[in-house]
Order: C-alpha cells, then structure tokens, then sequence
C-alpha cells in the first residue's frame, strides 16, 4: 500500500498543474494581439505509480498529474510555404507600388500637360505654317511649341533619372536592413541554442527568430535549414549567410552605372569574405560575385533600376524609349529642315542646311530625351525656321518668302508611318505611354493575386497558432475548476487525517 | 478550420479595405468625370483613347488648312470674276468702237476708257488677302505686277511678253499648295502667269494693243483682229473662275467630311473616356450600402465574445 501522504501529493501536483495552466493561458491571452507571437499549450501528463507500490504485490494507484513542457502550436510546412510566397508578395507589392510612383509622373491622361499634347501642338505649328510660311508670329509659335516639346521629353527623362537614382539609393537600404536581419538572427541562434541546451522550448525566442525570417523573405529570397541539434542556416540566395551563430553580410560595391542614363556610383550587391577582408570573388574568373536577386522587394528595386528591354521594363527601359523618341525628332526633322531655306534677316541672306534639333558633337547618337533642344539657330530667331524650297531674297523681285514647299515636306513627316527606328512619332509615343499602363496594370494584378495566396496561407497558419480569446476562456473555466477540484481532494485527504490521527486510538474514551 | 480572433479581425479589415478601394474608385471617377484617371486603369482603352485624340487633332489641323484655303479661294474667286467684268466691258467698247463711221475723237475717248480698264487689270492681279498678294506665287509679300518705265508688264520681275523665257514657265508652277488631308496636298493658288496669260494673248497686253490702235484709228477689220483675242482671254479668265469654283465645291465637300468625322471621333472618345455619370453614381451608391453594411457586421462580430456571457 502507498504511503500515508501519498494523497496529499497527488493533490498538491493537481493544484501545481491547474496553477501553470492558468498562468500559461494567462500568457496566451496576454499575447493575443502580438505580432508573430504562437500559442502555447502546457504538456501535461500522468505520473506514473512509486516503484514500492508495485513491489508491495498489490495493484498500484497513479500519482497524479505533472506539466512535463511548454509546446508551440506552430506548422513548420506552412511556415516553410509562406516564405516562398512572401518573397513573390515582396516583390510585386513593392513593383506594384512603385509602377504607379512611375505612371503618376508619366501621366498621360491628364487634359492638359502631357507629352502626346506637346506633341500635338508642335504638329499644329507645323500645319500653320505649311499656310502662313511668311508669318512671323506662326513661326514664332512653331519655335515655342517646339521649346516646350523639348522641355517635355527634358521632364519626363530628368524625373526617370531621379527615379533610377532613388532606386539605387533604396537598394542601400534594403542591404543594410538585410544584413541588419541576418545579424539578429544569428544572435538569436545563440540565445536560442543556449536556452534549449537544457531540453526546454525558447518558445518566445523562436517565434522572434521566426518573424525575422518572414520579413527577411519579404526583401530577399532565402531558404533555411535547422540540424538535429537545433542549429539554423539561413541561405540568400543560394549563398550562405548564417551558420548558427556566425551571420555573413552583403556589402555594396559601387562599381556600376545607371543603364541608359550612366550615372556613376551605381551598387552591386557582393558578400563580405571576412577571411579576406574583401568581397567574395569567383574562383574561375577572379571578378566579384554579384548578386542578382531572384525575389523580394530587393529584386523588384533592382529590376525597376537596371530593366532595359521589354521583358523586364525597368526606369532605363523607359529612358531609352523616350531616347529613341527624341533621337528620331530630332534626325527625321532636322534631315528634312536642312533641305528648306531660311528667311534671312539683320543684313544675312538665306541660308540651308540648318538644323531645327540641336546635335550635339554632330553625332545624332548624343541626342537623347533629356538633352534634346532647338539649334541655335532656330532659338536666334524662328525665321531661321526653314519653310521655303528656294532661296529667299527679301530684296528681290520674286521674294519666294510664301514658299512652303519645304514646310510641307516637315508637316508630311507627322503622317507618316515609315520613321526610322519609330515609323510614327504619335504611334510610338502611344505604344509607350500604353506600355507603361500594362506594366502597372499586371504589377498590381499580380500584386493582388499574390496577397490573396498569402492571406490565404497567413489564415491557415493563424487557424493553428493564433490565440483564441473563446478557446482560451473556456479552458480557464476548466482549469480553474481543476484547481478548485484537486483542493478538494486535498481537503478530503486532510479529512482523512484528521480522523486518522485524532479520531483513533481513543476507543472507549 | 479553427478561427481565432485575429483571424477575424484580419479578414473583417481586408474586406473593409477593398470595399473603401472601390468607394474611392468610384467617388474618384464621379468628381474627375473621368473613367481613366491613370494609366493602369484600363490600357486596352487607353489606346483607343489615344487615337482617338489623335484622329482628333489631325482633324482639327485639317478643318484649320481647308478654312485658310476656301477663304483664299473666296477672294482668288472674287478678283477673277472681277477681271471678267473688266474683259467684258473692254469687249463691248470695243465692239461699238469696231466700226468705221466712227469719229476719231471718239475712238480716242474709248482708248481712254481701255486704258483705265487695262490699269484695272494690274490692280486686280495685285489683289491682296490681308497681306498677302493673292496671285503672285511664292512671292506673297511684294507686289508681283509691276509697269516698268518701258510700259511692260513685269511679273515677279519677268517680262509677260517673253513667253519663250523658262524663269516664266516656271513661275507658273509656284501655285502655293496646302496638304488637306492625309497625302492630298493641293494647289489653291492661281499664279499671276495661269490668270493673265502670257505672250500675245496676256490680257495686259491685248488691251494695251486696243488701246494703241484706237488711239491710231485703227479701221473696223483691224479692231475685229482684237475681238477675237479678247474673247480668247475672256475664255480663259472664265475657266481659270470654273476651276476657282469647282475647288470651292469640293473643299466645301472636305469641310463637311471633316466636320462629321470630328463628331464621330469625339462620341468614340467620350465613350471611352467620359463617365456614364447616372452608372457611376449608382455603383458608388452601392458601394457605400456595402460598406456600411460591412461596418455595422463587422463591430457586431468583433464586439461578441464568450466573455459576454461568463460570471
């Protein structure tokens, strides 16, 4: 038989369990709202009988309950899924976003202000002047409409290129918030390792430890890999960048250039070889290895920076678009334009072979959007504006200053569909402003389909490890009457003494 | 699935945000009137749109050029139907003169009349619409008919005489052209050499003859010699006004063609591009019930909790 005490114990561990399981539930509520945080359960199993019951021959009662460990309710495979997905999230939410930064500046469908409008009302100068060659206020207005279509294409390339800059200046950013994250996690490593060493859960650790890892396959895309022991490896990229407690960086090496736009100072993103106090480099080739990321926000930013063809249209893209644009104005106009014949003035006679387009080192390959302006030329004076086929003589008989043959031949370039590189300015600037619109548009829409998968399995993680404010209640209820029921067998046992020790022994007293 | 409060919460907020998105979508394109409000709203239209408004433009430049030429029409109209009455005039003093029983003095007062009539035919060829001289070519701002001291009639600095001179024949194709349309580029000038003629049969010219022989007393047969060469040049003055009007006519034709296709572009762009207001404020309306019906689901759901009914 066991011990006369034995009762009490198994009352007292009844009570010890009931208390835990109320504070742990305590925990749980308290947490409810914290970012990251996964519920926990108490593990509470039955104590097996004392070895000296059994031993005494008789059948043997169980001692009661004990809590045995902390669990997290946590699914690793869920975790492990919405990692994957949280690095597409990153990548178009911040694409998406970003698109639209990109077509708010490029608004073409305002009423007024826009590129196509510029364009348009240079077209209209050109079409008054082909009437009224000899007019000097049509002319005046053909160089003005021009200035301002210049300074159009000049807007919108500058703004790119303060765009292509931000963005460059954004990658900065997110490496040091990478290499910032990767730090925290190995630090976490060691605190977790050490804790777990004494066989119990850092739950709380790890669910900080498990945020990072979120945030970090929002930026980058990674993948990570826990041994026996405990001992986590987190990879970017395919390279690895935390082994237990030792985290790598990145390291920025501004090596490049902005496409198109050739600002200097542009970054790479390497990795740091402490062992050489230098960049990582390749064994074969000797050049640094470069990161391209293949996911998260840091690939839409480098792909918004460096995308120059139409499979991947990033701000150089665009840029060279609007080059193209502008070099063809500049090449197609100016060809024609230097066929006519000037209005001469201030003593001069009329001249030929006059440009409309500035270009630069007589190289039309250095015309681009954001240099793009009226020759000097022109800007002296719009009667430098070549309308006339022949050569006009003011003091002539015959003054040829209504000749608009040459003014004819510029207007019939607004019509036409076999420019160079273009075929028509209109069509072409309507195929890059439409452009920029699907971009966007499919950015968002992916955007959008991608925070549905994500929702959807961020849903199906909180089904298991969210805390549940009715749940939680309930189990209050219950173990508060645990508690209430193991005092009353402490009650009851002491009873039991009571009559045991003072009620025997006294018989015929 | 077991659904805990954050769950709820959650969903009840991304539910709320999507419905506020199409509210300000909606409210947006009510207040800007507008169905496109950025690129990415709808491309496909975009493009249409676009064209739209370059259609659009091309046309106002059009409808621009063929207002300019009929009004040069116009006037070239109006100074060749006044040279045909000058022709017409100068042919019947001339026939009355055309006989010989009339006295000397006479025919000396008739050759004053033809020789006013002959000036008239210099200043009616130096017409002007505003400023410009009408039918002098590309030579629009000075005069392109001018008498020297010798008494000939110099066009653009050319002897009308000298029809055997290539600068003439020349001259004649400088008609001022104007593109009307896509590729149809036009002549609506009619130049100085097409309305006068050159050689013996230029109107100056023949009158200037007549008013010679009347002042010599030319006989009757010798003024029937110039009955025939005015009715030459009031022949081509008279189809010189035909071609002047038949261009009337057909760019008249253009103007209205224009005029339609503005319409039917404007309905195409106003369909794309304009809001179907009594459609838009319904489907805001309806977005606002679905919200307010989101709100007041949502703090009902969120407000319960078992709490509710514990002691």
């Amino acid at each position: 038989m066991s011990g006369i005490f034995y009762g009490l114990e198994i009352a007292r561990r009844g009570l010890s369990v009931s208390q835990r399981a109320i504070q742990l539930t305590g925990h749980n509520v308290a947490n409810a709202d914290t970012k990251g945080y996964t519920r926990q359960r108490l593990v509470i199993e039955s104590v097996y009988p004392n070895t000296g019951s059994r031993l005494a021959g008789t059948f043997a009662i169980g001692g009661g309950a004990e809590a045995t460990s902390v669990e997290q309710l946590r699914s690793a495979y869920i975790d492990r899924q919405l990692r994957g997905e949280y690095a597409s999230l990153g990548e178009w939410t911040t694409r998406a976003e970003e698109m639209q930064f990109i077509e708010s500046i490029l608004d073409e469908t305002a009423k007024t202000g826009t590129l196509s409008q510029a364009l348009a009302d240079f077209y209209q100068s050109v079409a008054k002047l082909t009437t009224d060659p000899d007019s000097g206020e049509v002319r005046t207005n053909m160089q003005q409409n021009a200035i301002k279509l210049c300074e159009k294409l000049n807007y919108y390339y500058e703004k790119l290129v303060d765009v292509q800059n931000l963005y460059n200046d954004t990658i900065k950013v997110q490496v040091d918030q990478i290499n910032d994250k990767l730090a925290q996690i190995a630090s976490y490593n060691k605190e977790i390792f050490a804790y777990e060493l004494g066989g119990q859960t850092a739950a709380e650790l790890r669910d900080r430890r498990n945020l990072l890892l979120d945030e970090l396959a929002q930026m980058v895309s990674i993948s990570y890999s826990e041994d026996d022991e405990g001992r986590l490896s987190v990879f970017v990229e395919g390279h690895l960048m935390v082994e237990h407690i030792e985290a790598g960086r990145l390291e920025l090496v501004a090596d490049g250039t902005g496409a198109v736009s050739g600002t200097p100072g542009y970054y790479s993103v390497c990795i740091y070889d402490p062992a050489t106090k230098d960049v990582v480099k390749d064994p074969d080739t000797g050049e640094p290895v470069k990161i391209k990321a293949s996911g998260g926000s840091l690939k839409a930013y480098q792909d918004l920076r460096d995308g120059d063809n139409v499979d991947n249209v990033g701000v150089p893209y665009l840029m060279e678009q609007l080059n193209t644009l502008a070099r063809s104005l500049a090449k197609s106009f100016n060809e024609v334009h230097e066929q006519g014949y000037t209005i001469p003035y201030g003593g001069g006679t009329s001249k030929t072979g006059v440009r409309l387009f500035a270009v630069p080192d007589d190289d039309y390959a250095n015309v681009n959007a954001g240099n793009i302006a009226l020759s000097a030329d022109v800007l002296e004076s719009p009667l430098n504006i070549a309308a006339s086929s022949r050569p006009v003589d003011l003091n002539a008989e015959d003054t040829q200053k209504g000749n608009n043959e040459n003014a004819l031949a510029l207007y019939a370039l607004t019509r036409s569909t076999s420019i160079e590189t273009v075929s028509n300015f209109q069509d072409f600037l309507k195929s890059f402003v439409v452009q920029v619109g699907i971009t966007s548009a499919s950015a968002q829409e992916m955007s959008k389909s991608q925070t549905i998968i994500v929702d959807n399995l961020e849903s199906r993680r909180e089904s298991i490890s969210g805390v549940s404010i009715d749940e939680e209640m309930i189990n209050l209820v219950s173990f508060q009457y645990a508690y209430a029921a193991a005092s009353r067998v402490l009650t009851a046992v002491d009873e039991t003494l009571e009559t045991l020790i003072n009620g025997t022994g006294r018989v015929g007293r | 699935m077991r659904i805990t409060n954050n769950m709820m919460l959650k969903n009840y907020l991304n539910n709320l945000n999507s419905n506020l998105t199409t509210l300000t979508d909606y409210q947006y394109k009510v207040a800007s009137n507008k169905n496109i409000n950025k690129l990415s709203d709808d491309p496909v239209a975009l493009i249409s749109i676009m064209s739209a408004n370059a259609r659009l433009q091309k046309n106002a430049e059009y409808q621009e050029t063929v207002q300019s030429a009929i009004a040069w029409l116009e006037q070239t109209d109006t100074a060749v139907y006044q040279l045909n009455e000058v022709i017409q005039s100068a042919y019947e003093t001339l026939v009355n003169a055309a006989n010989d029983s009339m006295a000397p003095e006479d025919k000396a007062s008739s050759a004053a009349y033809i020789a006013q009539l002959r000036d008239q035919v210099v200043v009616i060829a130096n017409t002007q619409s505003g400023s410009k001289f009408l039918f002098g070519g590309y030579n629009v701002n000075s005069k392109p008919f001018v008498v020297d001291s010798t008494g000939k009639l110099l066009y653009n600095g050319y002897d009308m005489m000298d029809s055997a001179n290539p600068d003439l024949e020349l001259q004649k194709g400088q008609s001022l052209a104007f593109e009307l349309g896509a590729g149809i580029v036009m002549d609506i000038s009619i130049t100085g050499v097409e309305l006068l003629g050159a050689g013996e049969k230029n109107v100056y010219y023949v009158l200037d003859k007549i008013y010679d022989a009347l002042m010599n007393d030319a006989p009757a047969a010798e003024l029937g010699k110039y009955i025939t060469d005015l009715q030459e040049c009031q022949h081509n003055v008279l189809t010189t006004d035909a071609k002047v009007g038949g261009m009337i006519n057909r760019l008249n034709l253009l103007k209205n063609r224009y005029e339609e296709e503005e319409l039917t572009y404007r309905e195409q762009k106003s369909i794309l591009e304009d809001v179907d207001l009594a459609e838009a404020y319904t489907n805001y309306s309806m977005a606002m019930t679905v919200y307010n019906a989101a709100l007041k689901v949502g703090t009902q759901i969120i407000q319960a909790s078992i709490l509710d009914y514990m002691k």
